[in-house]
């Protein structure tokens, strides 16, 4: 009993004497400058491993950050793609806006430099099928469009109307089988070499000049505009240019492939020829319409 | 190999501490991690080795980052020596007593910090805003971390006590 008093005892004063000598030594290194040889080695064996849990730490912070900010960084990002897609869409509605500028400002020359009454209309519809050409534009009777009024472009020859509603109409296109115009080739004007245009099914993107004799002055190259006979069509309307000349079978008659500068695919804007000069020679083509000419403008 | 692994992991805790668990602030509040390791060992252990293994790590941590020898030594060593002086009155199996142990410890060892900070440097920090913003979230951490280890480390020392009574019965057989 006594000897485990004794050495709860030593205990005591063990204890107490460390804490003694702590203090001390922490009164003692409290004021000094240099460390200890011992701490100089303890802190350079321990430095790189110090760096690398620092950088470990870092990394875990980065990791923590970013999962925490991650809410933050989803708000962010739905919020900046809304941003790029409202961006998107003006800056598109701007090209477009641009575009359609561009195409209003040729049609304007065109309608003030043509000399015809025109009536600008928009495409507000196309047919789908691959069997017909039309288009429904935006004016109708109401706007003083009539049934075989031409439809042209800056660029050419549309169509022509095939029917009117009171505010759109229907537009039967070059390309359609249905219409064909009696055409010249611009270089010779021949009226006696007048063909018609119609589509090409072989090629629907080009169309066709047919009925025109062998001997007929046409070369590749060869412009062709509107004749002007049959009454619907003004004369002198572009169309487009010879690309090649084919014979056909009996060797009758040639037969020369157009490409239309008009786009069919990517008509927007049209104008409607409601009258002007076109109105004055109307009678000399009608005339010459009576005087036995084949060409109906439409089939 | 026992006291050498507890040295050993006395070193990852400082290491931990000056580094990854240094993200972890909650209000002003770090955890201690090596104030758990050495109270709970005390505890499970007893008050001499404790005190001893508050004396070491302490030691350890006042070279490693003090520029002073003998603060956290003595801190640690009192903390090491009182949990296992207080571990005799407990059973070892329950849990809330090294929980509370490690609060009142925190507590206990930050204060005395405070006392020989202020007696040999002459900073002091006003107790009231200590206490609520630095010292309290400090000992409610060490707690909750006494919670996670405090199992672990006491399934080690039974391991530890049965292999030793195993090598033991084997040598008074032969």
């Amino acid at each position: 009993m006594a000897n485990r008093h004794s050495k709860g005892y030593r205990r005591l004063y063990l204890l107490l004497a460390l804490v003694l000598g702590l203090l001390v030594l922490i009164n003692y290194t409290g004021s000094r400058k240099d460390f200890t040889p011992l701490e100089d080695a303890v802190r350079t064996l321990f430095a790189p491993v110090q760096q690398a849990f620092a950088r470990a730490g870092t990394n875990i912070q980065s990791f923590f950050d970013t999962v925490a900010q991650f809410q933050n960084y989803k708000i962010e990002n739905e919020r900046l793609l809304k941003e790029i897609a409202l961006l998107e869409s003006r800056l598109l509605s701007l090209k477009e806006l641009q575009k359609e500028n561009y195409r209003y400002r040729e049609l304007l020359e065109f309608k003030q430099n043509s000399g015809f009454e025109l009536l600008p209309a928009e495409v507000i519809a196309r047919d789908p099928s691959q069997w017909f050409g039309t288009i429904t534009i935006n004016r109708g009777y109401l706007d003083g469009v009539q049934q075989e009024m031409a439809v042209i472009s800056d660029r050419g020859l549309v169509g022509m109307v095939a029917s009117a509603s009171p505010h759109s109409s229907q537009v039967i296109l070059l390309t359609d089988p249905r219409l064909a115009v009696s055409a010249v080739v611009q270089r010779s004007r021949e009226m006696g070499m007048v063909g018609i245009v119609e589509s090409y099914p072989q090629s629907p993107a080009y169309l066709r000049l047919t009925n025109l004799p062998l001997e007929a002055n046409i070369l590749p190259g060869d412009q062709v505009i509107s004749s002007g006979m049959g009454g619907i069509f003004p004369q002198g309307l572009y169309i487009g240019r010879v690309k090649e000349l084919v014979q056909d079978q009996p060797g009758l008659v040639l037969t020369a492939v157009i490409e239309p500068r008009v786009n069919f695919n990517r008509l927007e804007e049209v104008l409607v020829v409601l009258g002007g000069s076109y109105q004055e020679e109307e009678g000399a083509a009608e005339g010459e319409r009576e005087e036995g000419d084949p060409p109906v403008e439409e089939r | 190999m026992f006291y050498p692994a507890i040295i050993i992991s006395f070193v990852l805790a400082l290491l931990l501490e000056g580094s990854v668990l240094s993200f972890f602030m909650v209000e002003r509040a770090l955890p201690d991690l090596l104030l758990v390791l050495v109270m709970i060992w005390g505890f499970i252990l007893g008050p001499r080795v404790g005190g001893i293994l508050g004396l070491l790590g302490g030691f350890f941590q006042d070279i490693l980052f003090g520029s002073s020898l003998g603060y956290f030594a003595l801190a640690k060593m009192l903390m090491g020596y009182g949990a296992g002086f207080l571990g005799r009155e407990f059973y070892r199996e329950q849990l809330l007593a090294p929980t509370l142990l490690l609060f009142a410890g925190t507590l206990a060892h930050e204060l005395l910090l405070n006392i020989l900070v202020s007696q040999f440097i002459g900073l002091s920090m006003p107790i009231g805003w200590t206490m609520n913003h630095f010292l309290i979230p400090k000992a409610a951490y060490n707690s909750g971390l006494t919670l996670l280890l405090y199992p672990a480390m006491l399934y080690l020392y039974r391991g530890r006590k049965r292999e030793s009574i195993k090598f033991r019965s084997r040598r008074k057989g032969l």
